[in-house]
């Protein structure tokens, strides 16, 4: 027989089977919360983002329609639900704003990012189609008579221009709503109303 | 994290400072225009009994309390003129609550048909 050589017990010190075990949960436990972290900012920086997009959006759009109803001669407005359409009559020349909740805000039927020269874009869909925003909600409507104003032909020149959209996360769930709101006071559709 | 939820709650507050800068202008404009349109008799002191505005809808709604001073400078000649001031006031949420405000002086005459 042969002599097995015999090992002391102080070489047989390591890790045991319970150590191991330990140290994996402990692991995965770590790494579990880090990618629950990253997945957590990944997610909220593209929420910054895409209201970054919108705030840019709404503002650009207001800026051109409040120059048009400023300048316009006859101001109006119809209303459908929660849309409205914005009528400005210029030197004749008649500018229609409307909306199609699958391009945005439109200029005579085009989409506004889609004119030519537009800076701003409208992608509110990513490569997968999921939606990342919409515009839910488009008014035009005059103040009229209010506990500061009694003067009717004033109220209804004065008009609040509204635009609610609404914002979605990657499980389609409703996480913001931006909101604009613009009271434009159409001097020269006053000026040529009836006194 | 923490850098993460700083920044966005730094976001939060400039987006609510530009809303409140909206409404603000449309206040101003209201008054400048009513005071073009038909003058006004002039206040003494602030009027804070205007309706507040809202900035934020939403389950945590915020809105902000306006106010306004218009004072007559001068009588009818050539035409009456007046000096607006303006003031929106506001409770910042990412600063613990503090209170903001943001003011506007501006100048109307009463257009006189």
């Amino acid at each position: 027989m042969l002599n097995r050589p015999k090992i002391s017990k102080q070489s047989q010190k390591g890790f045991t089977g319970i150590d191991v075990l330990l140290s994996l949960v402990l692991s995965s436990f770590i790494f579990l919360g880090m990618s629950y972290v990253f997945v957590d900012i990944t997610e909220k920086l593209r929420v910054e983002e895409l209201r970054s997009d919108v705030l840019k959006y709404g503002n650009t759009i207001l800026n051109t329609i409040e120059r048009d109803m400023v300048q316009a001669t006859k101001v109006d407005y119809e209303e459908f639900q929660s849309y409205s359409k914005i009528k400005c009559t210029k030197d004749d020349v008649l500018t229609i704003y409307s909306i199609d909740p699958a391009n945005g805000i439109l200029k005579d039927g085009v989409p506004f990012n889609a004119s030519i020269g537009s800076a701003i874009r409208f992608d509110n869909v990513n490569s997968a189609d999921q939606l990342l925003y919409e515009i839910f909600r488009f008014e035009c409507d005059p103040v009229g008579i209010t506990s500061n104003n009694t003067n009717e032909r004033y109220g209804s020149s004065i008009f609040d221009v509204k635009m609610f959209v609404d914002v979605y996360n990657t499980r389609n769930e409703l996480i913001d709503e931006v909101f604009f709101n613009r009271r434009i006071y159409a001097v020269n559709n006053y000026l040529n109303s009836e006194i | 994290m923490t850098g993460v939820s700083s920044t966005r709650s730094t976001l939060k507050s400039l987006y609510i400072h530009e809303r409140a800068y909206e409404e603000l202008t449309n206040y101003t404009n209201f008054w400048k225009g009513k005071i073009g349109a038909s003058g006004w008799n002039g206040d003494a002191s602030w009027i804070t009994s205007d309706p507040s505005v809202t900035l934020i809808y939403g389950e945590k709604p915020i809105t902000a309390k306006v106010l306004r001073k218009i004072q007559k400078m001068s009588g009818d000649h050539p035409f009456p003129h007046y000096t607006i001031k303006t003031q929106i006031v506001w409770n910042d949420i990412s600063t613990g609550n503090t209170e903001k405000s943001m003011e506007y002086e501006v100048h109307q005459i009463e257009y006189v048909e």
